[in-house]
């Protein structure tokens, strides 16, 4: 496909108006005119009008004119400025799918492109390469990258720094998180049906957010299309281990095959009612306020019995996609639309045996509980898209996109086991429904006026999270008799419902002129930006407490949950719902960000090119942890502002067409989460240790240091070696406070050091037609240095989730009507949990997986794709010291795909 | 576009509750630093507290919130007159914690005792109604690894502050004839509310004829610390009647734990740190007459003494009766490591349960370490009425030869008496205790 070559110099090009090459495109069957056909010559390229005309704007010379577009075969002709050609084209022999992807940023050669122009160090991933892999949503996509490692199937760790360090943004707004303790954007809550591409900045720049560590996902949502278009795609999959097994289950409601809970999980009106205002409890001796006894029974007694642990079986995974779009031409105005939904249903059933120790006599470790659990999640996404784009003339363009991604994940869980401080067994049993949801609205535009060009963007978007009617249950095991009996501890009886909505406005204005241009070129760009986001958390708990003698009973002691909490029992004299919701449980939050930046962008001989800039950023954070119910409180307001000048300059060296060296440097910083800050004790819904923040964190300051050397052997190959160094000053680290329960808090550290080398190729085997080989290695050494704050064990040591090599590596055969790959990922040990008074940490050791893809043309739009998952099925071993944490296969999986795209 | 729109109507909503958090109407009469007094003569206090406050037995006072008595720095002492009752709030979790560096005295008398209890009506009233008493010192803890820390400081559950330093002789202030009741909210896993927490407490302070009743968790912890106690009375618990963890190496004579019929666990739960076995200073308290009394009808009641995760000690003139799964059990090789070391020894002690001892596969015998310590036994306890849950008596019976025989360690802080148990001829339990269970 040499035309790639030529196409992809155009794509990116921007060219002053000159004299120019003009003419005409037809059929060269019966001499219609072919409409919208693309032409180019140099580095210009024009789409033809109604009547197959074209004008290519192009400096005075000689050219390679080709043309070519859908169905037809391309055609090149050699041509003059001033001259008029005419192009007859003949129909195409073959179903070529050389167009799909030609603008769009999904294509690999595309994104090399893009990288090669870029100012910093960046790696990227598009549709293209993931919908080979067949991740199916962002996060599983960016393993394959460069140096990045996926954490709990979610969150991306970019040069081995934690989530805290990548922020994420879409379509360059900054998006909100919907977890209540972090930041950034669970990854695997977008669909990868609807991006376009993933690009890594690694490179912190002038015109980024200042907020800026390991790298920054740039997301991409998938572009309108030049032409109609229509695409379908259904899947469909298996995992050993999991589909057909029967596993646990909460009670399901009618909508939440959608997994839109629909309301079935709602707490009771009166309930709501009851408590909107004041605790569910009783009454006081100094207030008028509460409840009565009968009444908190009947209060009791409306929460619905969803307490039985069931019996479910895991179905074999599916997955729905539709994509449409089109543009219309109105003078000379065009307008493209797209659509696209999506929704996929995943089961996963896991059982795994979990060891936990304790430093015990002459400091060898001792074995403490031991639990085995048992796990169950049915996990729904639905995901919607809707963009416009209009383009005025060729000066204006205006982009509309909305979208809305959801997941829910059903859960259910029950840990058994023994327990050393209660010296006997336990078993507690969770179920849980959590929804997250990101609605994104952005409109942004483009004006061009000759060398100045000017963009903007605002986006409004929301992220939430929904946990309504979570159950816990604890039952004790007596040694005596075998029975197992509810217990009233903490984590027994408790009904919980969490919300959080975090609200966010970004704006954005760059300016960008081209002040000279030749050998000495010079652009100046400049920008400013702002960030709104408002937080809220609203947490209400509730239990079953045992109130009086006949909870005690047994009988009754003895009885399943979904028994002993009904109407028998619950009374004043059993069981009796009361509130627990703590006074750290709700919060509200907001930040504000304010930047300016510049750089100046300057060329020389095209063969050099310098880029210095700056960004000022000032941000304003507050946290008010607030107690529900007791308004004279003063909230625990945390704050923190700070304005910062970040400084960053880039210099590449194209010492030959295919072959670049790049230095730059950044110096960029990072905030401390809303919740770090509030000194308010809290433990996170989603589990965990306590936690409370330190209201004396500093941002902390980030120098980063790049270098990378890069060759391009052609459009879709690439070879680069870089290196990178970090210094942190005063990096925000989490510790292990002295404590009973070892708490956790966060300080600013003495210092951190990361540095590392990538390395990572894409290149064709030249003697079998269409079998490339593409990998990357990451080999990254950080170390933090700790004051002596804490009791963790160690004080210096890597950064918690870090490994110290990661890497990738993917062979395949591209034809005409198949191709398959392998893909084989390798992550290195890496902490998951701080040991803490001497106890080692605990290491999760090196994992490999292995994946593999065939895909078939069958004609007619029709592709069919088979993966193979896991197919090693690796034992995933978690250690500490000589002993094992956990260990387990996570079971290796078929899935089976059909697309068809009737119109491309 | 609708949906933009319902998001920004939605959004104005939000942002109207941003910021504004000063808006407190205030509708008291006296206000000072925390406190305020109303015509009722209700006093709430809430928050933390930096100057002198004198609570008086003419009003109620009211605990909204957690409330800190002083900065952690500078002395704050607050002075509870006998007969005064001190009410935790149950909607907010109520509770008191006296930081380090300031006091409290709360010195009552055996008709005048101070009273922390729940804010609701009595006969309402239920176990972890409000959150309890909690005092913070600076004496030694050992919840630091030793050679790195050169002053071990610790964080308190349930957010109770910090806690330790390096004054083994530090002074919380007196607490005499004092009883708390209903408290002990559990807040979540590992973070539960004792009626008392004595944390990293020093020897200075005092602490005699002291009841907690009804507590939802431990009646008493001891966290580190040096402190001593006497005329101790622990009654109806929901968990563990006297607890130690973390380097306790006080004293304490004449203390009682009797368990209610609905709740309870073991009697004595003795830790040295259940993280790092051998973490140092060690628990090594000593204990001198003690009575603990199980509830031989319940579901609960496991444990009379639990002495385990390495802690020492050295326990006298002890009785342990009625409890459902053993009288004693120790565990874990640090702890056993202790017996041979002499850091824990029992003398006098005698046993009275259905199963006196837990052996566990792979240690050393309980039953043969026992009854090597001297005057220990298995034997019939005769107490007047040991198991009734409203109107207990705990004397030895007439005539009982448990009378006689006892021998307390050599030390001026022991009273010498010659009966085991914690109570001889005459009951120090009399007048200002309360068996009420709501």
């Amino acid at each position: 496909m040499p035309l790639f070559l030529a196409l992809l110099q155009v794509v990116m090009a921007q060219e002053a108006p000159s004299q120019g090459i003009s003419g005409q495109v037809l059929n060269a069957a019966d001499g219609q005119p072919l409409v919208d056909f693309w032409v180019m010559a140099g580095d210009a390229e024009a789409r033809t009008d109604a009547e197959g005309r074209f004008h290519l704007d192009v400096r005075p010379g000689e050219y390679e004119v080709t043309v070519f577009g859908p169905e037809f075969e391309s055609l090149t002709l050699p041509g003059r400025t001033g001259q008029e050609l005419t192009f007859e084209l003949f129909a195409s022999e073959e179903e070529v799918l050389v167009i799909e992807g030609l603008k769009s940023k999904e294509t690999t050669s595309v994104l090399l492109e893009e990288r090669q122009e870029a100012v910093g160090v960046t790696d990227a991933i598009g549709a293209e390469q993931i919908r080979r892999s067949g991740d199916s949503n962002a996060a599983g996509a960016m393993k394959r990258v460069t140096g990045l490692s996926v954490v709990d199937g979610r969150y991306v760790y970019v040069r081995g720094l934690g989530e805290r360090y990548s922020a994420t943004t879409l379509n360059g707004s900054t998006l909100p998180s919907p977890e209540p303790e972090r930041r950034v954007v669970p990854l695997d809550l977008l669909p990868t049906g609807l991006l376009s591409s993933v690009v890594v900045q690694k490179t912190a720049e002038a015109n980024l957010p200042g907020e800026f560590g390991g790298g920054l996902l740039s997301l991409r949502t998938k572009d309108v299309p030049d032409r109609p278009f229509a695409r379908m795609t259904l899947s469909t999959g298996a995992q050993w281990g999991s589909t057909f097994q029967k596993s646990i289950a909460g009670s399901a409601g009618p909508t939440d095959f959608l997994g839109i809970d629909g309301g079935h999980r709602d707490l009771p009106d009166s309930i709501v009612q009851a408590s909107a205002d004041q605790p569910l409890a009783e009454g006081d001796m100094f207030s008028d306020r509460g409840y009565s006894a009968s009444e908190l029974e009947e209060f009791g007694e409306a929460i619905p019995n969803r307490w039985k642990m069931k019996e479910r079986m895991a179905l074999p995974d599916m997955g729905l996609s539709l994509a449409l779009g089109n543009r219309y031409n109105l003078g000379d105005t065009r307008l493209g639309l797209i659509g696209g939904l999506s929704y996929d249903t995943s089961w996963d059933v896991d059982e795994v045996d979990r060891n936990y120790f304790i430093v015990g006599a002459n400091g060898a470790l001792e074995p403490s509980h031991s639990y085995h659990f048992e796990e169950s999640t049915h996990r729904v996404r639905l995901g919607g898209l809707l963009g416009t784009s209009l383009r005025i003339g060729e000066s204006h363009d205006l982009d509309w996109v909305s979208l809305v991604a959801r997941q829910t994940d059903d859960e259910a869980r029950i840990y058994e086991g023994y327990n050393r401080d209660l010296d006997g067994d336990i078993r507690v049993s969770r179920l849980r429904w959590v929804e997250r949801m990101l609605q994104f609205h952005q409109l942004r535009g483009t004006h061009r006026a000759g060398p100045a060009e000017v963009s903007w963007r605002y986006a409004l978007s929301n992220a939430s999270r929904g946990e309504p009617d979570q159950r816990e249950w604890r039952q004790d095991k007596e040694a005596s008799t075998g029975a197992w009996r509810l217990s009233d501890r903490p984590e027994g009886n408790q009904i919980l419902y969490s919300g959080l909505s975090d609200w966010n406005h970004d704006a954005g204005l760059d300016v960008a002129s081209k002040l000279r241009e030749g050998k000495v070129s010079l652009t100046v760009r400049g920008g400013l930006a702002f960030t709104a986001k408002n937080r809220s958390v609203d947490t209400r708990r509730y239990k079953f407490e045992s109130k009086g003698s006949m909870a005690g009973r047994p009988d009754v002691s003895a009885m399943d949950p979904s028994e002993a909490f009904t109407p028998d029992y619950i009374d004043p004299d059993g069981f009796q719902l009361s509130e627990t919701t703590r006074q750290t449980d709700n919060y509200s939050a907001l930040q504000r960000i304010g930047a300016a930046w510049t750089s100046f962008d300057v060329g020389l001989n095209e063969k050099w090119r310098f880029v210095a800039g700056a960004r000022v950023e000032q941000s304003v954070q507050q946290v008010d942890t607030f107690e529900l119910f007791n308004p004279d409180q003063e909230p625990v307001v945390a704050e923190s502002q700070t304005t910062d000048f970040l400084p960053s300059t880039a210099v590449t060296w194209n010492f030959r067409d295919d072959m670049l060296v790049r230095v730059g440097y950044a110096r960029s910083l990072n905030r401390p989460d809303f919740r770090e800050l509030s000194p308010a004790t809290f433990n996170d819904v989603t589990g965990g240790r306590e936690t409370y923040g330190n209201p004396d964190l500093e941002r902390a300051i980030l120098d980063n240091v790049d270098l990378r050397w890069e060759w391009y052997p052609s459009d879709e190959e690439s070879v680069s070696f870089g290196a990178f160094y970090k210094h942190f000053q005063d990096p925000i680290e989490e510790i292990v406070v002295v404590s009973a329960a070892h708490s956790i808090t966060y300080e600013n550290a003495l210092g951190a050091d990361n540095v590392g080398v990538e390395v990572e190729f894409r290149k064709s085997i030249p003697w079998v037609s269409g079998l490339y080989a593409a990998g990357n290695l990451a080999v990254i050494h950080s170390q933090i240095h700790l004051d002596e704050g804490g009791i963790q064990t160690d004080s210096d040591r890597p950064l918690q989730g870090q490994s110290p090599y990661l890497t990738n590596l993917e062979i395949g055969m591209d034809r005409d009507r198949w191709d398959v790959a392998l893909f084989w990922n390798l992550s290195g040990p890496r902490i998951t949990e701080v040991g803490a008074v001497g106890a080692p940490n605990v290491v999760e050791q090196p994992v490999a997986s292995l994946d593999a893809m065939v895909g078939f043309g069958l004609g007619h739009g029709l592709s069919f794709t088979m993966r193979g998952k896991n197919l090693i099925d690796p034992v995933h071993r978690l250690t500490q010291g000589e002993e094992t944490v956990e260990s387990f296969r996570e079971g290796w999986g078929i899935g089976l795909g059909l697309a068809w795209t009737p119109l491309e | 576009m609708r949906s933009l729109l319902v998001a920004l109507a939605m959004l104005a909503g939000c942002a109207g509750d941003d910021v504004d958090t000063s808006d407190t109407s205030d509708t008291s009469h006296e206000t000072t630093d925390g406190v305020s007094c109303d015509d009722d003569n209700v006093c709430t206090v809430s928050g933390v507290i930096t100057e002198n406050l004198t609570m008086t037995a003419d009003k109620m006072w009211l605990l909204r919130g957690g409330v800190f008595i002083g900065d952690d720095i500078n002395e704050t002492v607050l002075t509870i007159e006998p007969g005064t009752t001190v009410y935790g709030e149950s909607a907010t979790d109520g509770m008191l914690v006296i930081r380090r560096g300031s006091r409290i005295e709360a010195d009552g008398t055996a008709d005048a005792p101070i009273v922390f209890t729940s804010s609701k009506e009595p006969g309402t009233r239920s176990r972890g109604d409000w959150g309890g008493l909690i005092i913070n010192g600076r004496a030694t803890v050992n919840s630091c690894i030793e050679e790195e820390v050169e002053t071990c400081e610790a964080y308190g559950e349930g957010g109770t502050g910090w806690y330790g330093g390096d004054d083994d002789a530090d002074s919380s202030g007196t607490l005499r004839y004092v009883r708390v009741e209903f408290a002990g909210t559990l807040i979540s896993p590992d973070n539960e509310l004792n009626g008392i927490a004595f944390q990293g407490v020093g020897s200075g302070t005092t602490v005699d004829y002291v009841q907690v009743h009804m507590n939802a968790d431990d009646g008493v912890e001891f966290f580190g610390g040096a402190v001593n106690a006497k005329h101790i009375l622990v009654t109806a618990l929901g968990d563990d009647g006297i607890d130690w963890t973390d380097g306790w190496r006080g004293k304490l004579q004449f203390g009682i734990v009797q368990q209610g019929s609905d709740a309870g666990d073991n009697g004595l739960e003795a830790d040295n740190n259940a993280e790092a076995n051998d973490a140092a200073p060690m628990s090594e308290p000593w204990l001198s007459n003690v009575t603990v009394i199980g509830s031989p009808d319940s579901e609960s009641s496991d444990l009379g003494m639990l002495l385990r995760e390495g802690t020492g000690v050295h326990l006298a003139n002890v009785l342990v009766t009625g409890f459902n799964e053993a009288c004693l059990d120790v565990d874990h090789d640090a702890t056993f490591a202790n017996v041979d070391s002499g850091a824990l020894e029992l003398t006098n002690v005698i046993l009275d349960c259905a199963t006196n001892f837990i052996e566990d596969e792979g240690e050393p015998s309980v039953e043969e370490g026992f009854l090597a310590g001297e005057g220990n036994a298995e034997a019939a306890i005769d107490l007047v009425s040991a198991f009734d849950p409203i109107a207990p008596d705990y004397q030895l019976e007439e005539g009982s030869d448990l009378l006689t025989g006892g021998a307390v360690p050599d030390d001026a802080f022991f009273e010498s008496v010659e009966f085991l148990g914690a109570v001889g001829a005459e009951d120090w339990t009399a007048t200002w205790t309360t068996h009420a269970s709501n």
